[in-house]
Order: C-alpha cells, then sequence, then structure tokens
C-alpha cells in the first residue's frame, strides 16, 4: 500500500500546517523529500521574484492603443484637414471675388431697398412720426390746470 | 481656556506623531501588499494612500485596533477589491493582456539578467490569472507570511478554504515555472 503524500499535504507541510504523522513519513520516504524539496524550491522562487521591488513603476496598460483609435483618430485628422481646407478657401478669396460672388437677388433687393428710401409718400410717412405729440388729445390730471 | 486649547494642541500633535510612526513602520508593506494585489505601482500607491487616510481617522477618533498591522493589512486588502470591483478598472483591464513584452517593460530591475526576465514574466502574468481569492491568500500566506488562520480572518473565509485556495495558487503558478 502506497502511503506517499499527495501535493496538497506535502505544500501544507511546506507551509507549516502540516501534520506530525505527515512530517514524520516526509522524513521516511525519500520519494516525497524530493518531491517535497521541489515544491519548497519553487516556492522559494515565485516569492522571490514577487518580493524583488521594481525599478519602475509597475503598470498593466496597454502597450499601444487598439487598432480601431487609431483608425478613429486618423478618420478625425483627415475630416478636419479637409474641413479646414475647404473653409481656408472661401476666406482667403480677394474681395473682388467674393462680391462677384454674391447672389444677384441680393444686390437687387440692395437696390430697391434704395428706392424705397428715396420715395416721396415714404419721406411723407417718415414726417408724420416725427411730428410733436402736441398735435394729438391733451391728458390732463384730475383735478388739476382746470379752473 | 488658553489651557483648553494647549491641551487640543498637545492631542493633535500626539495624533500627528503616532500617525507618522505607524506611516513610517508599515508603509513599505501595505503598498507591496497592495502592488501584488492590484499587478500596478501606481494604484498600489494610491489605495495605500487611502489606507492610511483611513488609519488617520481612526487615530483622531481613538478607535484604536488592538493590532495595527492586521488592522492595515485588513483594510488594504478590502480596499483593492473595492478598487477591482469598479466599472473604471474592469474597463480599463478589459484590454490589458499582460504580455512578456509588457511586463518586461514594466516590471524588472535594470539588474536583472535577461535570462531571468522570461521566468519573472511568466510568474507575474500567472499571477495575474490567478483568481482574486486565490491571489489574496498566496500573498497573504506566502510572500507576507501569515498563518493560516491570520489570512482566513483577512478574508473572512475558513482555513479550510484558505489551504484550498493556497494549494490551487501554488500548482497554478508551479506550471508557470515548468513551462520551460
Amino acid at each position: 500500500m502506497n502511503h506517499c503524500l499527495d501535493d496538497r499535504s506535502l505544500l501544507e507541510i511546506c507551509t507549516g500546517d502540516g501534520e506530525p504523522a505527515q512530517r514524520a513519513h516526509l522524513g521516511a520516504c525519500l520519494t516525497c523529500a524530493r518531491r517535497y524539496r521541489r515544491i519548497e524550491e519553487d516556492l522559494a522562487s515565485i516569492v522571490g521574484v514577487l518580493k524583488r521591488p521594481p525599478a519602475l513603476p509597475l503598470e498593466a496598460r496597454p502597450a499601444i492603443m487598439p487598432l480601431w483609435r487609431w483608425s478613429l483618430a486618423a478618420a478625425l485628422v483627415i475630416g478636419a484637414f479637409f474641413c479646414g481646407r475647404l473653409s481656408g478657401l472661401s476666406l482667403s478669396l480677394p474681395q473682388s471675388m467674393m462680391a462677384s460672388q454674391q447672389p444677384a437677388d441680393y444686390a437687387s433687393r440692395l437696390v430697391d431697398e434704395n428706392d424705397a428710401l428715396a420715395d416721396p409718400s415714404y419721406t411723407s410717412s417718415m414726417d408724420d412720426l416725427l411730428t410733436p405729440v402736441d398735435a394729438g388729445p391733451e391728458f390732463t390730471i384730475a383735478g388739476q390746470g382746470q379752473d | 481656556m488658553a489651557s483648553d486649547r494647549r491641551e487640543e494642541m498637545a492631542a493633535k500633535s500626539q495624533v500627528w506623531s503616532e500617525y507618522e510612526r505607524l506611516h513610517a513602520a508599515h508603509q513599505a508593506r501595505i503598498v507591496g501588499l497592495c502592488r501584488l494585489l492590484l499587478r500596478d505601482n501606481e494604484e498600489a500607491q494610491d489605495v495605500a494612500q487611502e489606507v492610511f487616510l483611513r488609519a488617520f481617522e481612526q487615530l483622531r477618533t481613538q478607535r484604536i485596533p488592538e493590532v495595527w498591522e492586521a488592522w492595515l493589512v485588513r483594510v488594504a486588502v478590502n480596499a483593492c477589491r473595492d478598487r477591482q470591483r469598479s466599472a473604471w478598472w474592469k474597463r480599463r483591464n478589459r484590454n490589458v493582456e499582460i504580455s512578456d513584452l509588457e511586463a518586461e517593460r514594466g516590471l524588472w530591475s535594470t539588474e536583472d539578467q535577461a535570462s531571468d526576465r522570461e521566468q519573472r514574466a511568466r510568474i507575474w502574468a500567472s499571477l495575474a490569472k490567478l483568481r482574486t481569492k486565490q491571489r489574496e491568500v498566496f500573498v497573504l500566506r506566502c510572500v507576507e507570511g501569515w498563518s493560516t488562520e491570520e489570512t482566513a480572518m483577512f478574508l473572512s473565509i475558513s482555513a479550510g478554504s484558505v489551504k484550498t485556495h493556497l494549494f490551487r495558487a501554488v500548482r497554478h503558478l508551479r506550471q508557470t515555472l515548468e513551462q520551460k
């Protein structure tokens, strides 16, 4: 019958939780002692690695931006570039070209408004508006100004 | 009136001196613990600062625990859990795969040999892949050196659970070492 200890029991001995009977077996069994030594060595090297302080700050952030983010950023930059070019084109046009590009109905509307201002009936209506208020009905305060 | 003020000042200075003593004695260990649980040095510093802020509150309100070290470990473990539970942390870690290259970028000191780096990268990556409880048990039990009963108390689980989590964690980590 095989009384050899399993890995869990060997680990318990290794971490100080083993039973005296298990320890006694470990002292007598060469196979278990060998396995125990391997666990002990592995644990020591793992703990040694984890205990060593890092020289640089630890970080588990992605090393590079995901591809879709790069694509989005590139699309935005290209879009902004074209938008900038189009708006820059209209702004950089000479004044004479800008004037010639104004719509024809806008020019005709300016002429109409000018004519309307020069119209005599329009000026007379404006004169009516500017006439003094004394031409209108008088407002008096009750009990005052009546002899 | 003046004596009251003097007493108040004395009490404040006592709290500060006690806090400074506590900070000097335990800060490095708490940062180290948080670093292992979070696998991120900056976050570890941040969480450790939270822990010591709580410790200061305890001192200020005269709620002194029996054993400061145990209290700090318990609060640090809980603070790390809270941090890992946050939506921000999950979102942040969704895109993270700790590859050897990434680990190499941040984990190693300059004196490490190139051959050593690969193994260290594997161990850190393996630690990151452990379940939270397994990682906590392994760190507290094997790295920090707390007993099974103390670890069980910190994590509010039974001693048997500690042993089971520890066995699974060690098995996982040893498999990593065997993949040479």
